[in-house]
């Protein structure tokens, strides 16, 4: 029984917690068995009790003591706490002492940290806005674009026709669909005796609604709303009408409008519609902003229907949105479009034989056409940040290889690796705090700068604001980086094998891990540098490659503007008469050597395209060429300097009562008349009763969309022909001076005529080097990228050649103590820090060309693999990198080689 | 005057104090302590254990009693048991012992003054 009991107590003696156990638990039980004993002496039931009464005290006891014991426990803890506050204030002073003994360190890392978030989120400020953020409607994700495809011509964003429209909206899939102009109207409006032009959009009234967003005062546009009611912008509101809240249910007179017009509401800051990327390839107007949206209505909009007051089934005008249906999804509209489109084609083969219809989410039409130019960007912001980790990481690598004999005293003197770890800790925030700080202003001042030279045809530009919460995103992974790294040498220095850095004379031999820690990092560092400035370079080339193309005519001295007719000339004869005195009096301006003028200035604005019928030729309607189609004014050749291939110019004796004639451009004669000759063939456009008009010239091809773009095929009317002049013609007046000085003497000229101010007025050249405007924004952030990593992967190799120097005098005070030439030093110094260069480089080139394929989209008469690119910026880099090696690397060659034998360097 | 020692051992408790009496003669271990106290307190309830070598292990950890080896020669009859653990107090815990004593006897004659204890207890 004795040993059953033994048993029992020696199991409940576990309730005691360890500490007392080890002390007492042998003890206690051998105590409580001679209780047992005892009582087992007078009887068994003595004994049971006692064995009972034992077990219920030893579990009791057991419990209790262990509740002491943890609220002991805690009781050191809020006590060891209190000193951690203390130390944590000591610590910060510590590192700020110890900053101040180093700087060199410090201003490092706070320069990293500073460059690499500022610089970084900047940027990706930019691309947030203008490529990431919602558009600014109610679940704008549910929104889509939709399009007519002409899948042969191969054109995906065509505007809709009226009819299709109408058949688009009875769709189910959509639970509102709503239309506006594909393009932008201007009218004269006249407030208080100051004609104005303004920007419109004519929009169907229920666009509003359908975009879920509220007037700031009065109210959007409405089902039912008449012609005569308009909307207008928040910038139009203050601009005009100085933000008068009552400015609604005030009535302006516009040109064009039989009736005063309404304004019924003003929209609120920050609303946007449409973006410029929402219209069409057509367009009359480059602005990129409407003042006012008008309605556009089936009834007394001549537009919409045709004579038979049926939608017009043939001329394509509107760009259509959608939302989604709840539940639907894309593929499921995009599904119920096509059907719709093939429909469509068996009902009206004439109109709508090989065209279908396309459903595009909206925030992709805005902006896709910028996304790989983004995205490219958005890469190079990720690499920025790792460079920027990578060279925290290193820099606090090096300066804890120099604080090892601090750690190793600290260590010796009692400080446990908690308080080590905290002391690093504290030194890395203060060092990450300052660096963010210095960070958000490099940041601020970052978009500011990005702002000022980003192209205005750049979508939202207006809503890029400073990203904050990305700037401490990105703080916060420099200081986890921080961090990491900084607890390393912490943790190695409370370990043993401290007595080297203890000793008198430290030869201070670095782990061999630590150091190769570092090289592999410094790899790293150029090697990803070396990958975003290849990507930087090919970019640059790209640019260069298409600022050197020949655009066909010449864009020197070259004066451009688009004016309005007068009103007065309504008609077409007494239009051309107003032609002749516009003409014979900007001839008469001094300097000027040529007038022309178009209804489409070459890379300064949309298109018109048109189906051309050759005759001689039966082929299905639906399978007309599509061409584009210009007014040639003036001399418009002339001026613009646009060779003759083979026929003539258009001449003043081509008028309304001779042949009709047309020119086309060599790319028309390739594409209409491949290995035919186009002269003196007829064509006609639009429907088949228009007349048949005579190719009498072909005149070379010039780039019209872009630099970029191939030129497409070209028909030009003369002005005196086809319906009379146009109403809103742009202007080229060549001079063969300065063309911009000429703009006074032009508006001066005009305004005698009675001509509205011109708008638009620039030069050619302005509006070439516009062109290139997007490319020319995403080549100078990815410079700039390539720029910071370059300097942060600098600052990385002196860090590191620096500290390899300061950790080797003894090594050097010996070498010249033996006679080594200080010339020796230097290369034995400067050749280990060029090699990890070197192999950085060649690690980058591996990267550079295995990541540059993501950026071939965007290139231009380069290739992905352009060896002058990457000699280039290897040599770049190499030199960067030698010139950070070469600075700390002379100052081996200070080092007194009797004071480091001493011990005392 | 009594040697004032840190106040976080005063003032003992009962079993505390009833320890370190049993100590004072002679060095023993743990049931033997046990025995004593008993016998003293005159078995009125059985003492736990657990409470006492807790008591114990909080001498332990003021300084007032130390482990110590069994003594050599056995003294006035008590059993020496090699294996055993002895207890020992230490000249603290003497000092300690002889403040509570002096203030409960400095209660009990407050006690007296007011009549609330006469001669007859025992």
């Amino acid at each position: 029984m004795i040993d059953f009991s033994r048993r029992l107590l020696r199991g409940a003696i576990a309730a005691y917690p360890r500490s007392f156990r080890d002390d007492f638990a042998a003890d206690l039980e051998e105590t409580m068995i001679a209780r047992v004993r005892r009582a087992r002496a007078r009887s068994v039931l003595h004994g049971a009790a006692m064995t009972a009464f034992c077990l219920f005290d030893t579990m009791i006891s057991g419990l209790a003591e262990r509740r002491r014991l943890r609220r002991v426990d805690s009781a050191l803890d809020r006590r060891s706490l209190l000193m951690t506050w203390e130390s944590i204030l000591a610590d910060t002073r510590l590192a700020v002492r110890q900053s101040r003994r180093r700087p060199l360190f410090a201003i490092l890392t706070v320069a990293c940290l500073a460059i690499g978030i500022g610089a970084n989120s900047a940027i990706f400020s930019v691309v947030y806005a203008v490529l990431l953020r919602p558009l600014p409607y109610n679940a704008p994700d549910r929104l889509m674009a939709i399009w007519s495809d002409n899948t042969k011509a191969g054109e995906p964003s065509n505007p809709v026709s009226p009819a299709n429209y109408e058949a688009i909206r009875a769709l189910p899939e959509f639970s509102g669909v709503e239309a506006m102009y594909s393009f932008l109207i201007t009218a004269q409006v006249i407030i208080d005796a100051d004609p104005e032009v303004v920007n419109i959009s004519t929009v169907t009234p229920g666009m509003f609604a359908l975009l879920g967003r509220q007037a700031l005062h009065g109210r959007p546009l409405q089902p039912g709303d008449p012609q005569s009611i308009a909307v207008i912008s928040h910038q139009y509101w203050m601009r005009r009408f100085g933000g008068d809240p009552n400015v609604v249910g005030r009535k302006v007179r516009a040109s064009g409008a039989a009736v005063p017009i309404e304004i019924a509401g003003v929209m609120p800051e920050g609303f946007v519609f449409p973006y410029r990327s929402m219209l069409g390839p057509s367009g009359f107007t480059r602005a990129s902003q409407p003042d006012v949206w008008l309605p556009l209505t089936r009834a007394g909009e001549a537009r919409l229907v045709d004579a038979s007051g049926q939608p017009h089934r043939s001329i394509h005008f509107l760009a259509v949105i959608g939302r989604l249906a709840p539940g639907v999804t894309r593929e499921e509209a995009a599904r119920a479009v096509t059907a719709l489109a093939r429909q469509r084609e068996q009902e009206f083969p004439d109109t709508n034989a090989g065209w279908g219809i396309t459903v595009r989410p909206l925030h992709e039409q805005t902006v896709g056409a910028l996304r790989p130019a983004l995205v490219t960007l958005l890469f190079g912001v990720g690499v920025v940040l790792l460079i920027t980790c990578i060279n925290v990481a290193n820099v606090l690598l090096s300066r804890a290889a120099g604080h090892r004999r601090d750690l190793a005293v600290r260590a010796a003197l009692g400080a446990s690796r908690g308080r080590l770890a905290q002391q690093t800790l504290v030194e890395t925030t203060v060092l990450a705090v300052a660096g963010g700080a210095a960070g958000l202003g490099v940041m601020a001042l970052g978009v500011r700068g990005i702002l000022a030279v980003a192209p205005l045809s750049l979508p939202r530009l207006g809503e890029v604001s400073p990203g904050w919460m990305v700037a401490s995103f990105a703080l916060l992974l420099s200081v986890i980086t921080g961090i990491a790294v900084g607890l390393l040498p912490a943790w190695q220095a409370g370990r043993s094998r401290m007595s080297d850095a203890l000793a008198d004379n430290p030869r201070t031999t670095t782990s061999r891990n630590a150091r190769r820690l570092r090289s592999g990092l410094i790899v790293s560092e150029v090697a990803l540098a070396m990958a975003l400035t290849v990507g930087a370079g090919l970019l640059l080339r790209s640019f260069v490659a298409v600022l050197g193309v020949d655009e066909g005519f010449n864009s020197q001295g070259l004066l451009t503007m688009q004016i309005s007719v007068p009103l007065r000339y309504g008609d077409a004869p007494s239009r051309v008469a107003f032609y002749d005195d516009l003409e014979a009096r900007l001839r008469a301006v001094p300097g000027v050597t040529g007038v022309g003028g178009t209804t489409r200035l070459p890379l300064g604005s949309t298109n018109v395209s048109t189906y051309v019928e050759v005759e001689g030729r039966s082929i299905p309607r639906s399978e007309f060429p599509e061409v584009e189609f210009r007014r040639s004014v003036f001399d418009y050749f002339g001026a613009m300097d646009v060779p003759l291939v083979r026929g003539r110019y258009f001449t003043p004796d081509d008028t309304t009562s001779t042949e009709g004639v047309v020119v086309v451009n060599t790319a028309f004669a390739s594409r209409v008349f491949p290995g035919e000759e186009a002269l003196g063939r007829k064509v006609r456009m639009g429907s088949g009763t228009s007349p048949w008009l005579t190719i009498v010239g072909i005149v070379g091809s010039i780039r019209h969309g872009s630099l970029e773009e191939t030129p497409r095929p070209e028909l030009y009317v003369s002005y005196r022909q086809g319906g009379g002049p146009p109403v809103s013609p742009y202007l080229v007046i060549r001079t063969s001076g300065d063309a911009e000085s000429l703009a006074p003497v032009v508006r001066e000229t005009l305004r005698r005529l009675g001509v509205n101010p011109p708008t638009d007025v620039r030069t050619m050249s302005q509006i070439r080097s516009a062109s290139v405007g997007p490319r020319r924004f995403v080549l100078l952030l990815v410079t700039l990228f390539g720029g910071v990593a370059l300097a942060l992967a600098a600052v990385g190799v002196y860090g590191v050649v620096a500290l390899a120097v300061g950790e080797r005098t003894t090594e050097v005070g010996l070498r010249l103590a033996l006679g080594a030439r200080p010339s020796q030093i230097l290369g034995l110094v400067f050749g280990q820090a060029m090699v990890l260069a070197g192999v950085g480089i060649a690690a980058g080139v591996a990267l550079a060309a295995a990541g540059t394929p993501l950026v071939a989209s965007q290139l231009f008469g380069v290739t992905v693999a352009d060896p002058i690119t990457y000699a280039g910026v290897a040599a770049i880099l190499a030199g960067v990198a030698a010139i950070a090696a070469i600075v700390p690397a002379r100052r081996a060659l200070r080092v007194d080689p009797a004071s480091t034998l001493r011990g005392t360097a | 005057m009594p040697f004032r020692s840190s106040d976080a051992s005063l003032p003992l408790t009962p079993i505390s104090f009833e320890i370190l009496l049993a100590l004072l003669t002679e060095d023993r271990h743990g049931y033997a302590i046990l025995q004593t106290v008993e016998s003293r307190l005159r078995g009125h309830l059985p003492m736990r254990t657990g409470t006492m070598y807790r008591a114990l292990a909080r001498l332990v950890d003021e300084g007032l009693i130390v482990a110590a080896a069994a003594p050599a020669v056995k003294r006035g009859g008590a059993e020496t048991d090699e294996r055993r653990r002895y207890y020992r107090i230490t000249p603290q815990g003497r000092r300690i012992a002889r403040a509570e004593a002096e203030r409960l006897a400095d209660q009990v004659a407050a006690a007296r003054a007011h009549r609330l204890l006469t001669r007859k207890v025992t």
